[in-house]
């Protein structure tokens, strides 16, 4: 018994390092460790491992690489050729020639509309990311919720099925 | 580089994912917001090299810009595309960089000198360690021990089943733990 337990136990030495033993279990491994030293060691060990390993995350992320990553869009060249990027470019000469006379002719100040900062921007999506998780939840609640009213209008119609019914009677 | 890239794990049977069509821009930048760090640290534990992990973090949004379309699981598919463009930066030169540039920088705190400078040399010594794992375990350990990321996810991103997961973790922890051991 004594083997079959503390082979069981060399074979948890991971689990028990990674805090994935089960609540029966635990006990179980303690005991085994309080008899074997090189275990303890070997768990303590396991455990020390994952601890630095978990540690190595903090790496430090360039404050600037999420803003270029975020300007790819901007700089992408567009994906339907280069006949294509030429007429886009004459209509936006042209289109902008035109709009600088006007602007002239009329002596109105350039408009003065901005673009949210990148900051804002990202503001914005970690929102949506937020309202899209509980969208998420809401909908596995829906769910849930209408595959046990379907369930139960199911079970409800088995039930009324099996019921004997009460024939009509023929009078005879 | 496409060619190594779409050979990764279910990644590679998406014809869609290879060549498929631009991603929307909220999606890309929602992918930029979530994703960016885990990618760039992920680079980095691999290549060892800051400059490089964030080219290959710019190769991999803009893969992603330009044909993610199709693609269901961004943070996967991102990790599984960084995870290629690693391996053929190092296939490409065999050179080895300086653990001591990549070592995590310790947030300040009233610990002991001693205490920060053991910690910088148990951080060099075990990413050096984790250089030395051959492939798939070296990715494996990054993604699963050190990013938290759970065994299915990690199959899918390495193109193995869940049973090879837990025997190359198995292994590559008990060699970490080896290689810890002899260096102290």
């Amino acid at each position: 018994v004594s083997d079959i337990e503390s082979q069981w136990a060399w074979s948890q030495v991971e689990a028990a390092a990674d805090g994935t033993l089960s609540p029966a279990e635990r006990p179980r491994m303690r005991d085994a460790m309080a008899r074997d030293d090189a275990l303890r060691k070997a768990v303590e060990s396991a455990a020390r491992l994952r601890r630095s390993l978990r540690g190595l995350r903090a790496d430090p992320v360039p404050l600037s690489l999420g803003q270029r990553l975020l300007r790819i869009p901007r700089g992408a060249r567009p994906a339907h050729g280069r006949r294509a990027t030429a007429v886009a470019l004459v209509a936006g000469l042209g289109l902008a020639s035109a709009t600088a006379i006007v602007a002239i002719a009329l002596l109105a100040p350039a408009p003065q509309t901005r673009e949210p900062t990148l900051e804002a921007q990202d503001r914005a999506v970690a929102e949506f990311a937020v309202a899209m998780t509980y969208l998420r939840h809401s909908v596995a609640i829906a769910e849930n919720e209408s595959t046990a009213a379907v369930r139960g209008a199911l079970a409800a119609d088995a039930r009324a099925a099996r019921r004997p019914r009460s024939e009509p009677s023929n009078g005879e | 580089v496409v060619a190594e890239t779409d050979r990764s794990g279910e990644f590679a049977s998406g014809p869609s994912a290879a060549r498929g069509a631009r991603v929307s821009a909220w999606k890309f930048r929602l992918a930029v917001t979530l994703h960016h760090r885990l990618v760039y640290r992920f680079a980095l534990a691999l290549l060892r090299d800051r400059t490089e992990a964030e080219d290959v973090t710019q190769e991999t949004f803009l893969r992603y810009w330009e044909q993610g379309a199709d693609v269901r699981g961004p943070k996967e598919w991102l990790l599984a595309v960084a995870r290629n463009a690693c391996l053929d930066r190092l296939r490409r030169s065999g050179r080895t960089v300086s653990a001591e540039d990549c070592v995590a920088e310790e947030p300040g705190d009233d610990r002991e000198p001693l205490w920060h400078l053991q910690q910088r040399e148990l951080a060099s010594r075990l990413q050096r360690a984790i250089a030395a794992l051959s492939e798939p375990q070296r990715s494996l350990v990054v993604l699963f021990d050190v990013h938290g990321l759970d065994g299915r996810a990690c199959a899918r991103i390495l193109g193995i089943s869940s049973t090879q997961v837990k025997v190359y973790l198995h292994r590559a922890r008990r060699r970490l733990r080896r290689d810890l051991e002899e260096s102290q």
